[in-house]
């Protein structure tokens, strides 16, 4: 139910609610409401109390929304008298709507875009007061400031832009632990290349907060496609744990970059915590120079031992499942991978079933070896075509691969495309 | 030894990688507006004046580094603070005034460049449109990277200051004992100028600045304690830039009793007096610092308006995305650069008009500064000890008061 279909006289703005005058049973005025208390776990969430502030600087008491008798935008009359009513702790369930959300960023998981919270909209249903939208309009700032009659002079470009609050998502870092987690899980159906623009816009804390709020793989892809420069901090704020956790998702050359970032001491810390087979590719990784072959190869690729026929082969690939992009060539190797030959997935599916791969493989390979310079590897990537280059040591063992989008960015550092900083931007 | 360990080679590029934001900041700081002050200072009462050089240091670099302070462990700008912690009527005024006294600032900034490239022979119809463009497309077309090393490669030209202060012939012997001992006059004249100092070495927006640089820069808490300093660096070298300024005018002009009315003045006496290299020097540096600050001005306004008000705002948005941004972006500059334009506009009275709103602004800047510097949610940790806050709120009450009286002067003269 969009909260803009409601009918009209059943809708608050929280902005107005403020410094409503609050009295008792006995009619008597007890203070002003400061804040609405909702309960995040519900879609629409109710308000399960409100904060009422008694005059001369007296501490703000809750009131529990089953005291209130009356509740309209001029007054709110309570059903007990404020002496009656006890203490409630604060629970990690609730929210405080004009402290937490009124003024501040919020995600707009549809437009997937940062934007400022200017009025929240409530709605009475079935007696209950639920929070429907966000305001962002100018509208809802002009109203705010007591000047409306500006907002009907401009026109239908002042109109109220909503926000359903079921595309809305908390980011601040002060807003409690429990509540935050429910609202992210939004987050994670937005493409990670969108919330990676969203966390730049956000502080380091927040972007802490996000990211150990989504599941390992969308937290991985979404530091890949972060600016390079936010990558590390990004991963230095995280608890080790999760950090190492992430790591394990990403793919080996983007891990190492990332550690090869990192302070040396943390860099240890989370390759221990990793597992074993995928910190030794890692730590392998990062002995070569950044810019050489071997700074920019990954060792995610699929070799085929050149005793296997076309058929044996496709069933090693149906086993390892090998990442999308290095399945489009295979490299053939002995026993002590020492590299003989390479044949295209092509190749592969048209070749009689019964034959070996080595009669059908190329065995004049272009290789580089693993200290190349990374702009010759682009060069000879771009002059032969191809979608990968295998990358060799000294003894012509296999060691890795590039792949042409590795390549371009040495061409078109990512950096350059991605981020552009705020003031400037 | 020790200290040459401490200074290795990492730590050395460590802290290169930090710099900037402080650096910027501070060479913006001496705009158009600056100098002019400055150079009358000079011109008009010799070295009696350095001595307040020492004082206005020490409370730029409290109030600077608090302001950087916020950024590193906030990570979000001053405006975003101010929005986020004082509600929206706060903010609307305070962005309004900060448009108000921008515009009269980016005006200052127009005026400036166009009367140093007088001084070079050319005409204002063809330096201000040809000074907007190079603004509008620093900013369009730049990446911050390459801007930033534009600005820090304009920092540098500030050093023609210096230059023009050696070829005026100090007796640095007497510099020194009025920086130490001055000959203070306390006549409302005086005064006027020393608030003046003041109010155009402190300026409101700065700290706007400052704390979005280094959120930018992505300087994080734990990297703070080079970042600081950066902004220390960065307060230094205006001062002595200021300084610099001062002397020049002082031991030509003022000896030789020439009263001047604003900066260009200063860049043209200086030629029969300290030779013709001393003059383009001054007017190359007014050229330089006027364009610099005009390009940041408009821009960083614009910004932090859109922060504030929750409104899109970046060059890279489109019209129809971001369209307060533009416009206000636009009307700064159109207004800034196109007023100059017309000879006949009184440029004094709006000068005026802006440095009193500019005055209006700053203690409540310093005051929502104080707050959420000592806001422990916010801040955690890093919040000001107790002695710093009375340094601080020392310092920004004997601002306030000097700006409340330079406020009540400007409207009463």
């Amino acid at each position: 139910m969009p909260a803009s279909t409601l009918g009209r006289g059943e809708l608050f703005f929280a902005s107005r609610l403020q410094h409503t005058k609050v009295f008792d049973l006995s009619g008597r005025q007890v203070g002003t409401l400061q804040d609405l208390v909702v309960s995040i776990q519900r879609e629409y969430p109710p308000v399960t109390s409100l904060i009422v502030k008694p005059p001369h600087h007296n501490q703000p008491k809750k009131i529990p929304w089953r005291q209130v008798l009356s509740f309209e935008e001029s007054e709110i009359f309570l059903s007990c008298r404020l002496e009656q009513i006890e203490d409630h702790p604060e629970t990690d369930q609730e929210l405080w709507l004009i402290k937490e959300v009124l003024d501040k960023q919020i995600v707009d998981t549809e437009g997937r875009k940062l934007i400022r919270v200017q009025d929240i909209q409530l709605a009475r249903v079935n007696g209950n007061i639920r929070v429907m939208a966000v305001d962002i309009s100018t509208h809802a700032v002009l109203r705010r400031l007591g000047l409306d009659f500006l907002s009907r002079r401009l026109g239908s470009r002042m109109m109220p832009h909503f926000i359903d609050w079921s595309n809305v998502n908390l980011v601040s870092s002060k807003v409690p632990k429990v509540s935050l987690k429910v609202s992210l899980e939004k987050l994670g159906i937005l493409h990670p290349a969108d919330i990676a623009d969203i966390m730049n816009e956000l502080s380091p804390d927040q972007r802490a907060v996000v990211l150990q709020s989504l599941d390992h793989e969308v937290a991985a892809d979404t530091i890949e496609e972060m600016a390079p420069s936010d990558q590390a901090t990004a991963l230095a704020e995280m608890e080790s744990e999760k950090a190492s956790d992430i790591l394990e998702e990403m793919a080996p050359d983007n891990a190492a970059d990332l550690l090869a970032d990192l302070p040396q001491e943390k860099a240890q810390e989370l390759l221990n915590l990793m597992e074993k087979e995928g910190a030794h590719e890692i730590r392998q990784l990062l002995t070569y120079p950044e810019t050489s072959a071997g700074g920019i190869m990954t060792t995610e690729y699929m070799a085929i031992p050149a005793t296997e026929t076309a058929t044996e082969a496709i069933e090693s690939i149906r086993r390892e499942e090998p990442e999308a992009e290095s399945i489009y060539y295979l490299y053939v190797v002995d026993e002590e991978n020492h590299l003989l030959g390479v044949f295209s997935l092509r190749d592969l599916i048209v070749a009689p079933p019964k034959a070996k791969v080595t009669s059908f493989m190329i065995s004049n390979v272009v290789k580089v070896d693993v200290m190349t310079k990374q702009e010759e590897v682009a060069r000879l990537i771009a002059k032969y075509n191809l979608l990968a280059i295998p990358v060799v040591d000294k003894g012509n063992h296999l060691l890795g691969i590039v792949t042409v989008d590795d390549a371009i960015d040495v061409v078109i550092p990512t950096a350059w495309k991605k981020r552009f900083p705020r003031i400037y931007s | 030894m020790a200290l040459w360990r401490k200074l290795s080679r990492h730590r050395i590029l460590f802290f290169l990688a930090l710099i900037g934001p402080g650096i910027i900041t501070a060479s913006v700081d001496n705009d158009a507006g600056g100098i002019a002050t400055y150079s009358i200072a000079g011109a008009h009462y010799g070295y009696a004046l350095l001595w307040t050089l020492i004082p206005i240091t020490v409370a730029l670099i409290v109030i600077q580094e608090m302001a950087a302070r916020m950024g590193a462990v906030t990570g979000k700008g001053l405006a975003d603070l101010i929005r986020e912690n004082f509600g929206i009527r706060a903010t609307f005024y305070l962005m309004f005034a900060l448009f108000l006294t921008n515009l009269g600032n980016t005006m200052a900034e127009f005026a400036g460049w166009a009367a140093a490239m007088e001084i070079f022979g050319v005409k204002r119809y063809v330096s201000l449109p040809v000074g907007a463009f190079l603004v509008w497309w620093l900013v369009v077309k730049g990446t911050y990277k390459a801007v930033e090393k534009i600005f820090l490669a304009a920092s540098a030209i500030y050093f023609t200051y210096v230059i023009s202060a050696l070829l005026s012939r100090p007796s640095w012997g007497n510099v020194l004992s009025q920086i130490l001992l001055p000959e203070t006059h306390w006549d409302p004249p005086y005064l006027m100028i020393l608030i003046g100092m003041v109010g155009t070495t402190i300026a409101p927006w700065m700290q706007f600045y400052l704390q979005s640089a280094v959120v930018e820069k992505g300087i994080k808490a734990r990297h703070y304690r080079t970042s600081r300093w950066d902004v220390i660096l960065g307060c230094l070298v205006t001062d002595l830039v200021a300084l610099c300024i001062i002397v020049a005018c002082a031991g030509t002009l003022f000896k030789h009793h020439i009263q001047i009315e604003d900066a260009k003045d200063a860049a043209l006496a200086l030629a029969p007096l300290a030779g013709k290299y001393a003059s383009i020097l001054f007017a190359l540096g007014l050229a330089n610092a006027s364009l610099f600050a005009a390009s940041i001005l408009p821009l960083a306004t614009a910004y932090y308006i859109c922060e504030g008000m929750g409104w899109e705002g970046g060059v890279n948005k489109s019209f129809r995305e971001a369209p307060q941004f533009f416009w206000i972006y636009t009307l700064l500059i159109v207004l800034g650069a196109g007023i100059i334009f017309f000879p006949q506009v009184p440029l004094i009275p709006i000068m005026y008009l802006s440095q009193v709103i500019n005055g209006i602004l700053l203690p409540f800047v310093l005051l929502f500064m104080l707050s959420l510097i000592n806001n422990r949610e916010l801040m955690g940790d890093h919040i000001n000890s107790r002695g710093h806050n009375i340094v601080a709120w020392s310092i920004s009450l004997a601002l306030i008061f000097l700006t409340v009286l330079l406020v009540l002067s400007t409207l009463l003269s």
